[in-house]
């Protein structure tokens, strides 16, 4: 399932931004390349896993006197950049992996129901910082809970500049969750101090919660379950801007911490993953991204014989808005929410199926995903003209192509595209979108087909006259 | 007369007749090409012909001119705008039907959509610059097998920016991206162009369809309505189809109405509107929305009744200023009668509709029955046993609908007969000077009284 996309730079819209698109992606490119050679030459990135899908950051396990299996993670808080689309280089703080270089959103946390999971903060940031886990209880620090001081709205335990603390605690039952820093939050969370815990069952890594809510996984090789994150996040570069202003200038300390009027606070870019379209379709780790490793393309077979289970988008919201997220093609069925599963008191399926995904500010919500070929579009009915899908396709002349299309109607197809127009689209794979519904939020910094948008590629099977032969990747099937 | 004759009479050879004659000739001689003459006027009843399971729709994407509350308080200088043409205030983007301007012949013998035309003596350059406030209501029965003709008969005001347009048939299940409508992985349909679009629902739910063409604009801008499929063996007049859902199986009697209205929901910014007339361009981040809409129209012309674009009242009728957002919001009921109420939000902002007084049941969520014996998802191996993922109706008097989302509310009218309040909690909108009727907002009536006739069609008011 590699995708051998490379969307960056692109800018598919024919527009009234187009000029200052064109020239944003050669700033974008400039400042990627110069950021690449300090951070990859200070500390090495742990080498990529997978290239799409969910990319776990795998914990250093041990096995503890009284048996008790321990996942142990170090987050380092430090300073870095994010790109942004239309050429901005934001300022950031963000948590890195161990002694990995910075990255945004932080590191995604895979464990398993009853791991004694400790997590290790090192603050390389100039003022204190924590890890704070809205959802999970009875996390502690050495011998003490875990507590807030209600007066600040601020984790009690936090490390000072320089100083490391370790958070422990066992997580009761899979799901999502959203891991933050729980001191100066309404600075830090927006600085992007923000990422994912992800709870896996016992014994049932390849489900969601319990029976019936399997997903698509594939036994071998480095193709790639298909299990999604889609973390949603936003920034106002003013406020990114202030802060490291007031960091230059030394002000910050272990008793002074940031500060922003957040009377002003306006956001301007919209992330799934840390990154606005078009970038959000490229791979994990993409070298032109050095501070934004996860992608966010969703990248399945239509449903088949070899195909039963569903794809898994684990939704979470890092932001401080609710987002209406809406994914093309077709419904999602959401199996739960904020790490509970969507069942009633009985343990009944209480799931749902949703076009709009309404993930709250600091919730998540995992959801199924499949996709029929041609279950509601029978294209062999009477009516199918010259084309076969009963409707007159404009010539070549007459209709605006878009870039990710292959100029046909059908999966796997190829057709005429305009000429001189670069297509993005490999064997004939179908694209959809998937949006933030209050569409500003699909925009960066206001230019259309941006921010919190990213696109679900469904790829033609191997041999669709031959349902049981094995699936391919797209590559492998000619494209 | 029409919109634009009359602005091009006001302003005389102004800027906008400049940059029309400079960029727009292209596409305004291509439209001009199709026919000449005078648009047919729309089947009165407002409903698109099905023949043989089939359905042809026709709809022009462009611009035009709508109506904001006489009584709101004006937002100097953007609202009313100053290039508004007399007896409109707001420029927007929007569709038009157009269906009444083709022959039917393939609806009748089969032969084929190329055959589909525009009749002789028609022409869809006597609707450039009409579009309409929201969009037209759409709506097919399941199984039907649906086309929907996009013309772009391009922007009268902006021919500058020469925009194409798509119709995105929101939600709809199983989708492909031919017919999905974003520019991107399909096409779109430049000035003076056209495309089809087909659809073939099987099961009934509540959707919406937008332009997806520079999306942030275009749906602030109106090109926004609603679609919604009924089930498969409703016929207009005959009360005993009418239910919201039937799904895979059995016809769900809770989903059982007398009458039906739809609630598309949006806001406008004003400025953002403003801007695209008077050749400005908008931050998008910036949105800051002044006027809470139902169906294209702000209280209290919710509650005036149902227009006409193609048949307007005349230009002396108070209704003269809604010809362009034809689309009423009244809710009539007779005492006890069961209402079905669908909504579908658009805005960029989450709504919450209260009804005080009157109960409601959600029986449908985003397009999908949610009671009893509600379908499983998909054909994949993790369906449930059938039937038994548990009842999600609930009962309230306040709604809450997010970008993009819909919902299906069946309500039993009070036995009183009078007038009951449906509005939106987002009282910010409120543009009165009075300080207590809400004008500008999402607001309307259910007004109940006895003795009203059988419904034919939806949002049909007495």
């Amino acid at each position: 399932m590699r995708s051998s996309l490379r969307p960056q730079g692109a800018r598919p819209r024919r527009s009234r931004w187009g000029t200052r698109s064109a020239g944003a992606a050669l700033v974008a490119t400039a400042v990627a390349g110069a950021l690449l050679v300090p951070i990859g030459a200070s500390e090495a990135v742990a080498p990529p896993k997978v290239s799409e899908g969910l990319a776990c950051t795998p914990a250093a396990y041990h096995t503890d006197t009284d048996g008790t299996r321990t996942a142990t993670f170090v987050l380092t808080a430090k300073p870095g950049r994010i790109i942004t689309p239309d050429g901005n280089s934001v300022a950031m703080w963000g948590f890195a992996s161990g002694k990995g270089a910075f990255q945004y959103p932080g590191p995604v946390l895979c464990a398993t129901v009853g791991d004694h999971v400790s997590i290790t903060v090192r603050n390389q940031l100039p003022e204190p910082t924590s890890v704070y886990l809205p959802a999970i209880s009875g996390v502690h620090v050495g011998a003490d809970a875990a507590a807030v001081d209600v007066t600040k709205n601020t984790l009690i335990q936090a490390a000072d500049p320089g100083k490391t603390l370790t958070y422990d605690f066992y997580v009761p039952r899979p799901g999502t969750y959203l891991y933050t820093s729980g001191t100066n939050p309404q600075v830090q969370k927006l600085m992007g101090l923000i990422g994912a815990l992800v709870v896996r069952p016992t014994g049932a890594p390849g489900r969601a919660y319990g029976a019936g809510t399997e997903f698509h996984t594939v036994a071998n090789g480095d193709t790639g379950n298909w299990e999604f994150l889609h973390m949603l996040s936003e920034l106002d570069p003013n406020l990114n801007h202030s802060v490291e202003l007031q960091a230059k200038a030394g002000t910050l300390s272990a008793t002074h911490q940031a500060t922003f009027d957040m009377a002003t606070y306006e956001p301007r870019y919209w992330f799934i993953n840390g990154r606005s379209f078009p970038d959000a379709i490229q791979d994990n780790y993409a070298q032109s991204l050095p501070g934004q490793p996860y992608g966010s393309l969703v990248h399945i077979w239509p449903n088949g014989p070899n195909n039963p289970r569903p794809a898994l988008i684990r939704y979470v919201n890092g932001g401080p808005v609710s987002y209406p997220f809406h994914p093309h093609s077709n419904h999602e069925r959401i199996i739960g929410r904020d790490g509970y599963p969507a069942v009633n008191a009985s343990a009944a399926d209480a799931s749902i199926d949703r076009y709009g995904i309404v993930v709250p500010a600091g919730g998540s919500v995992d959801a199924e995903f499949g996709w029929d070929d041609s279950d509601s579009q029978d294209f062999s009915s009477p009516d199918s003209s010259t084309t076969g899908i009963g409707v007159p396709i404009p010539n070549d002349r007459d209709r605006t192509d878009g870039t990710y299309w292959s100029g046909s109607p059908f999966l796997g197809g190829k057709g005429v595209l305009a000429v001189g127009l670069e297509s993005f689209n490999e064997c004939g794979e179908y694209y959809h979108v998937a949006h933030s519904h209050a569409i500003f939020q699909a925009t960066t910094n206001g230019a259309t087909m941006g921010g919190m948008l990213t696109m679900i590629r469904i790829d033609p099977p191997a041999d669709p006259t031959s349902p049981t032969a094995p699936r391919a990747s797209c590559v492998a099937n000619g494209g | 007369m029409s919109v634009t004759d009359t602005a091009g009479a006001r302003r005389g050879f102004d800027r906008r007749s400049f940059l029309k004659l400079a960029g727009g000739a292209a596409a305004v001689g291509a439209i001009g090409a199709v026919g000449l003459g005078n648009a047919g006027s729309v089947d009165a009843a407002g409903t698109h012909p099905s023949t043989n399971g089939h359905r042809f729709i026709a709809l022009t994407g462009g611009d035009g001119w709508v109506s904001m509350p006489e009584q709101a308080v004006p937002i100097s200088p953007i609202w009313p705008d100053d290039y508004a043409p007399a007896g409109t205030d707001l420029y927007v983007f929007g569709f038009r039907d157009v269906t009444a301007m083709h022959n039917a012949q393939y609806l009748s013998n089969g032969k084929g959509l190329g055959k589909v035309t525009l009749k002789p003596g028609t022409s869809l350059s006597s609707v450039q610059g009409q579009a309409v406030a929201c969009a037209p209501l759409l709506w097919c029965n399941a199984h039907e097998d649906v086309f929907v003709r996009l013309y772009n008969t391009g922007l009268v005001m902006r021919p500058d920016l020469g925009d194409s347009h798509t119709f995105h048939w929101h939600g709809f299940p199983n989708q492909v991206p031919y017919f999905d409508g974003v520019p991107e992985p399909s096409l779109s349909v430049p000035v003076g162009n056209y495309s089809t679009y087909r659809y073939i629902p099987t099961e009934p739910g509540t959707y919406m369809y937008h332009c997806h063409f520079e999306d942030v604009e275009h749906v602030q801008m109106g090109m926004q309505g609603m679609v919604f499929v009924n089930p498969k063996n409703w016929a207009a007049g005959d009360v005993s189809t009418y239910f919201a859902y039937d799904g895979t199986g059995p016809i769900k009697d809770d989903t059982r109405y007398a009458r039906q209205y739809s609630f598309m929901l949006n806001e406008f910014d004003v400025r953002a509107h403003y801007n695209d007339s008077h050749l400005q361009t908008t931050n998008w981040i910036d949105y800051h929305p002044t006027f809470g809409l139902l169906n294209g129209r702000s209280y209290p012309d919710t509650i005036a009744p149902n227009t006409d674009p193609d048949n307007p009242p005349a230009e002396a009728d108070p209704l003269y200023r809604l010809r362009f957002q034809p689309l009423s919001s009244l809710v009539q009921a007779q005492p006890g009668e069961r209402i079905l109420i669908r909504i579908a939000n658009l805005g960029f902002q989450t709504h919450s509709l209260v009804s005080p007084g009157v109960e409601m049941q959600i029986v449908g969520v985003d397009g999908k029955y949610v009671g009893p014996g509600r379908a499983v998802y998909q054909n994949l191996a993790n369906r449930p046993v059938a039937g038994s993922r548990v009842d999600e109706r609930w009962l309230t008097n306040r709604i809450d609908v997010a970008a993009g989302e819909s919902r299906d509310v069946i309500l039993t009218a009070p036995s009183a007969e009078g007038t009951y309040e449906i509005y939106d909690r987002n009282v910010h909108f409120a543009r009165s000077n009075d300080g207590s009727s809400m004008v500008g907002s999402m607001r309307t009536h259910l007004q109940v009284r006895a003795g009203l006739p059988t419904q034919t069609r939806p949002n049909q008011t007495f």
